[in-house]
């Protein structure tokens, strides 16, 4: 506000100075303006002298056109005003026209403008924008905060430990890594820290423990026995072929462990697994073990049950067939498929999933997590694994059936993400006119009809998609 | 802080337009001189207060300053830096901003160089300047504010239409409005020869440079406005006879019509009453173009009625602007007396003629344009004023104004010689006849329409020749001196004739296109050929890319003849995804006697496309013709004559042979 | 992953948004709506370039690209096919859609003024010239100066060239 008075006052006074500067001394003005009119009279003259010269016109034409001017030259000398007009100096006038500038412009700007109001460039907003963002909750505006943050304070074990837990909570397990490392630098290699650090390795890994992960793992354990050490040991065993050594670690584990201790549906869940491939009785490892675990690890089920799990899933198989972009029916077909001891074909349907959704890492990702869930990891070679730019760009150049593949493909995420959070108006706009581009009428009607229903208590929004989508659906 | 700064100078722009207004005329009046200077120092500070509101806008564009209203509803900070700059005019409030710019930049111009001008007229051509820029400014400050601020600015704005996304809009408007506001002045200099009674061939030549500024200006701005929509609308087609079109072109007609009329006064101090009257009409037009397009009156009566406030203030300053001046002259009128006599065949009356044609062209424009406005007020009845009424009514009118054209300047100034005039008539007359007797042979299109029309041109370009050829001196003084008299000739001179040789080249370019273009529409196959005219085009394939904010299909078309490769043309279509809108981009090459031309439309099935393909014969010659017209301005500007004041150099006081210009 | 997934995000929208420009606004004439016959499809032009596109600024149906406009022209060649001449084609759509489709208004009693405006303008400034050129009373090109008076003109012309 201050600013803006020191560069304006300034201003308005020099701009004064300027308007009132006439008054300020005596002016004295020629009248005459015979002049000015003379010298157009003398060029239509030589004018008329060179059209002669060059015979546009005759003679007696130059004379009368001479004669004519003479004329007017002399009436213009004899209608001369003569005399000055003169002006003295006037402090007065002066004062009058500077103070009307001062005052008008003051009282307008008084009445108009906001002096107050900075100037909000974006560059200087774009910290103040990620701050919005990330109280939103938008996670990759916090990671980006945070990067700028370490990048001025590299010292502060915090930001570097929030820093590398937040891009663990977006999955970018290898940049969580590396921020772990350096948290666990800065906290004196604490195993807690480290303990994180290594288990970040093994999911950038794709859920291998490496071996620079295993001696940290090894550390950890023999310092103070923390279970995720322990965890991802038996892990290692069971991913060196040591299924035997890894079903008894986990055992052991979970014998040392509280009962609701928040790792132990993992441990249980590789149990009751590794106990199905070894096909060993996982009531010795896991005494307290539910019906279902136990049904889950004998790989078996009634007759009946199989028999219906068989008609389900060559349903699904011929509905995938028809419409491969319902990755939810992938997961169900891995689901049975390994419900029914057939690894090998659940890991199949995983694949055939993520090739067709390869363009879409949200789905991807779900993928990953039911290939982990039903222990595809632990036999299969899946290794989670982001579209490198190579592939983004080869997307780019595919002829258009393979295009209309891949839009159909990024279609079916799109919804799948609206599912997830469907708190994002423009997103179902789009999904709208997805469908309704690709001709799927009923699912375009379908997703406005979602649309509506999440948005059924905000009039603007229903407004905003209506005039958005109304024309593409009945 | 800048931003308030640039609305603090908009406000002191106001203010200084309000004193500017005054105390000039209070000078003039007690024959204060102080008070006649004051003008001039005014008109500068009210230009440099303006354009640091405008420079300021701009910045706000150029860093994205979403605070402020109108950058986060016109602007994205993902456009191109060209488009954020060139953004700050491609909306009311920006444009608007831009409009008393140049206004004001004319005011400083004439304080400037207009040293000449005796400082009792220019105070009183300055104050009405200011008084046009009082009206403005106040209606941009009270109604279209471009600094209003918002308190919680947004992340990122709304974008820009992305049709205004191209180089050849982005610079139509600036050009535009140095034509529109440029006839202030002419509008100033007739209040101001009214106001002190008056009227002689020193005012003529005071006001006709600027005139000249402004009519270049805008002959330059419709010529790119016409591109615009001809390469970017995308269905080969230049002039719409839309009514934002003909807002611009009226002030350009009745503008042409008062350039000539002004060399009549200087020439014969004839004509003054009706040179006044032409220059205030011209100005009024300006402003009624003024009023149609940012009104929004023309898209729908309707529109108007629900939020009139700008409208209705624009309206205001119309009836104030044009009453008032009309009263002025109506009152004053009388007491200008006409000077020079000039017989009935002379170059005056050649000039006169023009005017009538030329007003009567007005006219049929504005009634077209304005008859469907008052007609859905007066009766709720919509009808449609297109181009076939154009084309009946505006074009057998205009073919006059070329012959007159190719005749005026056979005529010799105050009585022109019967015979000889008849004679030079002949002479061109036959070749025509013969230039158009082997076009027939060549090409053969023996409709009357054609003939006619490309007959015209044929003749305003001859004649425009021979006119030259005559002053050079050809056939009438021996071949090595005709260097020295061309060099000799005066800058308006070769204006006159740069201006009518494009006026006779585009002439022959709009006949061309509009009768003898090829236009073909088909689903194509990806490498089957389709023929256009004489030649075939091919559409090779179609590639999908990214531009800076915006995803593009770019076509390869080959163009052959007779198994000849003739050249290849890059159809775009683009999508903006922030403005969610497609824009296309005709792939056009360029030759002397025509464009090839074509659009990339939807893809259809099986790898098809829809596409249109255009042979226009002549489109490149309307450009030439327009761009010759817009330069003939300027050539004459140059003329040493128009700068004025000047005490003329001494010279040797024996005649010189050939006395240099 | 969070940055690949934004890029792929973007990537998406925008392939997406491709898709929709694509099958956005139609080229203004499509091929399967076109007559076979040359002469018949010219005529068809001929009569559509003097119809109004309902929704744009002063474009005919031919150079419009929108649906209403590519509706009117399925009609006219439907018309055509029924054998109507073209004014009766004209005159078939605008009693159906008013004369606002017709680009060029008819000659009718509320349209009087319009038509006659600018034989009107021009009649009025051909005899307001005249009538000037009249009023100027007999022509005196003649204008008498005394030697002495022409010596003086000649004079003030000359002054200020030295």
């Amino acid at each position: 506000m201050t600013m803006f008075w020191f560069l304006s006052i300034p201003a308005l006074a020099l701009c004064a100075l300027w308007l009132a500067y006439p008054f300020l001394r005596r002016t004295e003005i020629e009248r005459d303006e015979t002049d000015a009119a003379l010298s157009i009279y003398r060029d239509q003259a030589d004018e008329v002298r060179r059209d002669l010269k060059s015979g546009l016109i005759s003679k007696s034409e130059s004379e009368a056109a001479q004669r004519e001017i003479e004329a007017r030259a002399l009436k213009a000398a004899r209608h001369s005003a003569g005399g000055m007009s003169i002006s003295r100096k006037s402090p007065v006038a002066a004062m009058v026209v500077a103070g009307a500038l001062a005052a008008g412009s003051v009282a307008g700007y008084a009445w108009l403008g906001t002096a107050g109001a900075e100037d909000q460039p974006l560059a200087a907003r774009k910290t103040e924008a990620l701050v919005q963002k990330a109280q939103a909750g938008d996670i990759g505006s916090r990671i980006q905060l945070l990067v700028e943050t370490v990048e001025k304070n590299p010292d502060s074990f915090e930001d570097w430990w929030l820093l590398a837990r937040s891009y663990a909570a977006t999955g970018d397990n290898a940049s969580a890594a590396d921020a772990y490392r350096r948290a666990a630098e800065l906290s004196d290699n604490d195993p807690g820290v480290l303990s994180a650090y290594a288990e970040a390795m093994t999911l950038a890994n794709g859920n291998k423990v490496p071996q620079a992960a295993k001696i940290l793992f090894q550390q950890i354990r023999a310092e103070t026995g923390d279970p995720r050490a322990r965890y991802y040991l038996a892990l290692a065993k069971a991913q060196s072929q040591d299924f035997k050594g890894a079903l008894d670690d986990w055992a052991a584990l979970a014998a040392d462990s509280e009962p609701n201790a928040p790792w132990m549906p993992l441990v249980r869940r590789d149990i009751v697994n590794m106990a199905r491939f070894t096909e060993s009785d996982v009531s010795q490892y896991l005494p307290d073990a539910s019906r279902a675990e136990l049904n889950k690890s004998a790989g078996k089920q009634t007759d009946e049950d199989q028999f219906a799990l068989l008609r389900r899933a060559s349903a699904l198989d011929e509905k995938l067939e028809n419409d491969p972009a319902d990755y939810k029916g992938w997961q169900e077909l891995a689901q049975i498929r390994a419900a029914l001891g057939d690894a090998e074909k659940a890991k199949f349907a995983i694949e055939s999933a993520r090739k067709q959704f390869s363009a879409a890492p949200f789905i991807l990702s779900k993928l990953d997590a039911t290939a982990a869930d039903l222990g595809l990891d632990l036999v299969a070679s899946t290794a989670p694994r982001d579209p490198t730019e190579e592939e983004i760009a080869a997307a780019q150049s595919l002829s258009a059936d393979e295009q209309a593949e891949m839009i159909q493909g990024m279609v079916a995420g799109l919804a799948a993400k609206l599912e997830e959070n469907p708190d994002n108006p423009d997103g179902w706009v789009m999904l709208v006119r997805s469908y309704s581009h690709l001709g799927e009428k009923a699912k375009a009607d379908a997703a406005y009809a979602r649309a509506q229903e999440h948005y059924a208590s905000n009039p603007d929004m229903l407004a905003k998609l209506r005039e958005n989508v109304a024309s593409l659906v009945q | 802080m800048i931003i308030e700064f640039g609305h603090f100078c908009l406000i002191l722009a106001l203010v200084v337009a309000v004193l500017q207004s005054v105390v000039p005329l209070w000078g003039v009046r007690t024959d204060n001189a102080a008070a006649m200077r004051f003008g001039d120092h005014a008109a500068e500070i009210q230009f440099l207060a303006t354009a640091t509101a405008f420079g300021v806008l701009t910045y706000a564009y150029v860093v994205s300053d979403f605070s402020v209203l109108n950058v986060a509803l016109n602007s994205h900070s993902a456009k191109p830096m060209l488009y954020k700059v060139t953004g700050v005019w491609a909306n009311h409030e920006g444009s608007m901003l831009l409009w008393v710019l140049i206004l004001t930049l004319f005011s400083v111009l004439i304080a400037f160089f207009g040293k000449a001008i005796p400082v009792s007229m220019r105070a009183v051509v300055l104050a009405v300047q200011a008084m046009i820029g009082v009206g403005f400014l106040a209606f941009i400050l009270l109604t279209s504010n471009p600094f209003e601020r918002i308190p919680v600015p947004p992340l990122d704005g709304q974008g820009m239409n992305p049709l205004l996304q191209d180089p050849g809009v982005a610079f139509h408007p600036p050009l535009l409005y140095l034509g529109y506001v440029g006839f202030s002045t002419a509008f100033s200099f007739a209040i101001a020869a009214l106001v002190r009674g008056q009227v002689d061939p020193s005012w003529a030549r005071w006001m006709r440079p600027w005139i000249l500024l402004a009519w270049s200006g805008l002959t330059a701005g419709i010529a790119l406005g016409s591109w615009w929509a001809y390469y970017e609308l995308g269905w080969g087609g230049f002039w719409f006879w839309d009514p934002v079109e003909n807002a611009s072109f009226m002030p350009w007609l009745l503008g042409t019509a008062l350039l000539h009329s002004a060399i009549v006064v200087e020439k014969r101090a004839a004509l003054l009453n009706w040179t006044i009257l032409l220059a205030i009409l011209t100005f009024a037009l300006s402003l009624i173009g003024t009023f149609l397009v940012r009104s929004g009156i023309l898209s729908s009566v309707h529109a108007f009625a629900n939020d009139p406030e700008r409208g209705v203030f624009i309206l205001f300053l119309l009836v104030l602007a044009i009453g008032g001046a009309l009263t002025l002259f109506a009152a004053r009128a009388s007491e200008i007396r006409e000077g020079g006599t000039f017989a009935t065949v002379s170059r005056e009356t050649g000039l006169l003629m023009n005017n009538v044609l030329l007003s009567a062209c007005t006219a049929t424009v504005f009634v077209g344009t304005l008859f469907p406005l008052f007609l859905d007020i007066a009766s709720g009845e919509k009808i449609t004023v297109g181009a076939p009424y154009f084309n009946r009514t505006f074009l057998p009118i205009f073919a006059g104004v070329v012959v007159l054209a190719a005749i005026g300047p056979f005529l010799s100034w105050k009585r022109a010689n019967v015979r000889r005039l008849r004679k030079d008539v002949l002479i061109t007359c036959m070749i025509t006849a013969l230039i158009g007797i082997g076009l027939l042979v060549l090409f053969g299109r023996p409709d009357s329409v054609s003939i006619f029309g490309v007959g015209i041109a044929i003749f305003l370009g001859v004649a425009t020749i021979l006119d030259l050829a005559r002053r050079a001196g050809i056939g009438t003084t021996n071949w090595s001196s005709i260097p020295r008299r061309l060099a000799g000739l005066p800058l308006s001179a070769w204006g006159l004739c740069l201006g009518h040789f494009g006026l006779a080249v585009a002439s022959a370019g709009v006949v061309a296109a509009s009768l003898w273009t090829v236009e073909e529409i088909q689903t194509v196959t990806p490498g089957n050929p389709v023929s256009v005219g004489p030649y075939e085009y091919t559409l090779v394939d179609v590639k999908n890319g990214m531009g800076p904010n915006y995803r593009t299909s770019v076509a390869t078309v080959s163009v052959s003849r007779d198994g000849n490769e003739v050249t290849t043309l890059h159809p775009e279509r683009r999508w903006y995804p922030v403005e969610q809108k497609p824009t296309t981009e005709a792939g056009i090459e360029t030759r002397w006697h025509g464009d090839f031309y074509a659009v990339l439309g939807d893809p259809a099935s099986n790898g098809q496309f829809v596409t249109r393909f255009y042979y226009n014969p002549g489109v490149p010659w309307m450009w030439l013709g327009a761009f010759l017209i817009s330069i003939s301005g300027l050539v004459s500007l140059a003329d040493r004559r128009l700068r004025v004041g000047v005490p003329t150099p001494s010279r040797a006081a024996a005649p010189l042979p050939q006395p240099a210009e | 992953m969070r940055k690949s997934f934004g890029h792929l995000l973007s990537g998406l929208l925008l392939t997406l948004a491709t898709l929709m420009m694509l099958s956005g606004p139609a080229a203004a004439v499509d091929g399967d709506e076109m007559f076979a016959d040359p002469a018949r499809e010219a005529r068809a032009r001929d009569v559509g370039r003097q119809l109004r596109c309902l929704v744009c600024q002063n474009q005919s149906i031919f150079d419009s690209n929108s649906g209403l406009a590519k509706d009117l022209r399925v009609l006219v060649r439907t018309r055509m096919d029924e054998g109507d001449t073209d004014s009766e084609i004209l005159s078939y759509i605008a009693d159906r859609y008013g004369d606002y489709v017709l680009l060029q208004p008819r000659l009718s009693a509320k349209n009087a003024v319009l038509w006659a405006a600018p034989i009107v303008a021009l009649l009025l400034g051909l005899a307001m010239m005249l009538l000037y050129l009249r009023s100027r009373g007999p022509q005196r090109t003649e204008i008498t100066l005394t030697e002495d008076e022409r010596e003086a003109a000649r004079k003030l012309l000359q002054e200020g060239r030295s």
